[in-house]
């Protein structure tokens, strides 16, 4: 029977970054979660190519390469976006988020679809954080931020083991 | 301190030398129908808060901002066919008074309603936090 993912619980669909795969995964020792995120986006968008030819009324397409990214909105966390210094054992933590995009630094991630326990799936690549554009409004009361992932290569589905 | 004392600290000071005296009281009936600023004119009462708590954002691990609007009623009375002279003065500190609270969000609006040869005037304050 069909069963959609419920994400109301608070443990799911988390992103979480590390220095290696290992450190990025769900519930990853030292690995940083992004706190306060409003919603996130994974796109997986083959390249494609279209072509027409005259024995034929419709257009034909080939693929090219894979063109993965994944897209959120946040609220301004401190040590996520400044980072803290005590966290020496994973740099994007140290650092943060802006300073690992200035850095251009290749960081692994992962996106927890169904939470962190053994048997959950989730999505697992690298690539560099880019698309921070903090704003600030009266009206809005805190800071607000978009984020991105450039990934560099495929998007992976795993369980967390 | 409450939101209510700052606002009351705030009036003792902006209608100081002025002809409306401000009341720590609640503005209770004291008998019949009759509230305490109807009974006693150019007297200011203060209301108790009335809070409401609203999900500002919610996000992805349950954290929550909320925005909590506190707001205050004020009332007072006063002689409509003898409007004391320094009245606008009067309004214009009550709304003022708003700047005593700390919040990043205050408003102040005040009515007024006639009834006979009696004034009232109503001051409504909302505060808003954000947390």
């Amino acid at each position: 029977m069909a069963s959609a993912i419920n994400i109301t619980s608070g443990n799911q669909a988390i992103l979480t970054f590390g220095t290696t795969a290992a450190m990025a995964a769900p519930g990853g020792t030292d690995g940083i979660f992004i706190p306060l995120v409003q919603d996130v986006t994974i796109s997986a968008a083959p390249g494609t190519v279209r072509y027409s030819t005259l024995d034929s009324s419709s257009s034909a397409a080939f693929t090219t390469v894979n063109e993965n990214e994944v897209s959120f909105n946040m609220l301004v966390d401190e040590d996520t976006f400044f980072g803290n210094a005590s966290l020496t054992q994973n740099t994007v933590a140290e650092l943060g988020l802006l300073t690992t995009s200035i850095n251009k630094t290749e960081v692994f991630f992962s996106i927890a679809f169904e939470g962190n326990t053994t048997g959950d799936y989730y999505l697992h690549g690298k690539g560099f954080i880019g698309g921070l554009a903090p704003t600030a409004s009266i009206d809005a009361a805190v800071w607000l931020s978009p984020g991105s992932v450039i990934v560099n290569g495929e998007i992976g589905k795993l369980n967390v083991s | 301190m409450t939101i209510r004392s700052q606002l009351i600290t705030q009036l003792v000071t902006n209608l100081a030398n002025t002809s409306v005296r401000v009341s720590t009281e609640l503005p209770y009936e004291a008998s019949g129908d009759d509230t305490l600023y109807d009974k006693n004119r150019n007297v200011i009462y203060i209301g108790d808060e009335e809070i409401d708590i609203t999900e500002l954002y919610v996000t992805l691990d349950s954290g929550v901002v909320n925005d909590t609007a506190t707001t205050v009623n004020a009332y007072f009375t006063a002689d409509a066919k003898n409007l004391s002279t320094d009245m606008n003065t009067v309004i214009t500190s009550c709304l003022n008074a708003k700047s005593g609270v700390t919040a990043p969000n205050k408003q102040a609006t005040v009515t007024n309603d006639i009834d006979s040869d009696v004034i009232t005037y109503t001051f409504e304050y909302v505060f808003n936090n954000f947390a």
